[in-house]
């Protein structure tokens, strides 16, 4: 992941968002998606990744299945109903923050 | 690009020469296949291995920490499924078989019909069971991972047997440190040498205490591994 300790912060609300969108991903699948929505901006590390997702994992929040994909053993993760009750949270959570930060800084809101 | 079976086995050959925890292994093992094949067939497969390798698994240093995390995480869960398992088994009707065992074992400790060496090999044969559970489960599940191509199965059984001789060692550690310090003269009572005649109250009474954590921990691994082994033949 790139350097921005404000996201280093904000990876587990962005895997659990992912997989709220997505169902079901594997490890790989989660970095291609955010290098993709973030217009290459946003480069997940394994070393910073898959951490979280055992993490998250641990916490109860996701839950792992595997398939035989091309002779490998694929780990795929999806939310648990926990996991899925976290989402919300943890949007409402970032979206407060962003606020905060928004008058703290007297920034504003970009508008495309 | 698509990697041929050499250069597959280059990545198997290098991640095994870091790697021992088979979840790790496995899942790093598909993310760099997974990365090098989206690459363009025109970049050769060294330095495509390379770039994933070095920038985004952060290199051996970065796997191994990668590995050890895992290896925590692991741990920490064996843990947390012990203890809620432990509490379990408190609930359970096993526990009349366990008390009543126990109130057994006090009155033969106490009126010295068993000696210090059957009270060590009561605990034993408490593990024994356990053992074997273990034992079963991983010959069922084929997890055992050929030792020429990994060092360790699956980590959390591994992490929760290393849990199994606990008592034992703890056991072993109090009775020592007792008669050391009984030899030294520093007190008189103590239950590691008290333990040897079996007259003493506070040694008939830790006996007694060690007698029913060592049965209450054998039920909680029973407990432990049959549901895990339940969950296994599930999911496959």
């Amino acid at each position: 992941m790139n350097a921005n300790p404000f996201l280093k912060g904000s990876l587990q609300t962005i895997i659990l968002k992912l997989l709220e969108d997505n169902n079901e991903m594997y490890g790989y699948e989660i970095t291609q998606k955010v290098k993709e929505m973030s217009g290459g901006d946003v480069l997940l590390t394994e070393g910073a990744l898959y951490p979280a997702l055992h993490k998250l994992e641990a916490d109860g929040f996701l839950e792992t299945f595997t398939q035989v994909v091309d002779n490998r053993v694929r780990k795929y993760y999806r939310l648990t109903e926990e996991g899925g009750k976290q989402v919300s949270s943890k949007l409402d959570e970032a979206q407060a923050f962003i606020e905060q930060l928004q008058t703290l800084l007297n920034l504003k809101p970009i508008v495309k | 690009m698509k990697p041929n079976d050499k250069e597959r086995r280059f990545i198997r050959t290098k991640l095994l020469s870091m790697l021992c925890i088979r979840d790790t292994y496995e899942e790093l093992y598909d993310h760099i296949l997974t990365a090098v094949e989206a690459m363009p067939d025109e970049i050769p497969f060294r330095p495509a291995f390379h770039y994933v390798f070095e920038h985004e698994l952060g290199g051996k240093r970065g796997m191994r920490a990668l590995q050890l995390r895992s290896l925590k995480m692991a741990i920490r869960d064996a843990f947390k499924d012990y203890g809620l398992y432990f509490i379990h088994s408190l609930k359970s009707v096993y526990m009349l078989l366990i008390i009543t065992t126990t109130a057994v074992f006090y009155y033969l400790v106490k009126s010295a019909y068993l000696t210090p060496n059957s009270v060590v090999w009561c605990d034993y044969l408490m593990i024994i069971p356990t053992i074997l559970l273990v034992r079963k489960r991983n010959k069922s599940r084929n997890w055992k991972i050929p030792k020429t191509e990994y060092a360790m199965s699956y980590v959390k059984s591994y992490a929760a047997s290393l849990m199994i001789p606990f008592p034992w060692l703890c056991w072993e550690l109090i009775s020592s440190v007792c008669q050391h310090l009984q030899t030294a003269g520093v007190i008189e009572w103590l239950p590691g040498y008290s333990l040897k005649t079996a007259t003493n109250v506070a040694a008939t009474n830790i006996a007694t205490a060690f007698f029913f954590v060592t049965a209450l921990n054998a039920l909680t691994f029973y407990k432990l591994y049959e549901d895990f082994s339940k969950q296994i033949i599930a999911q496959a």
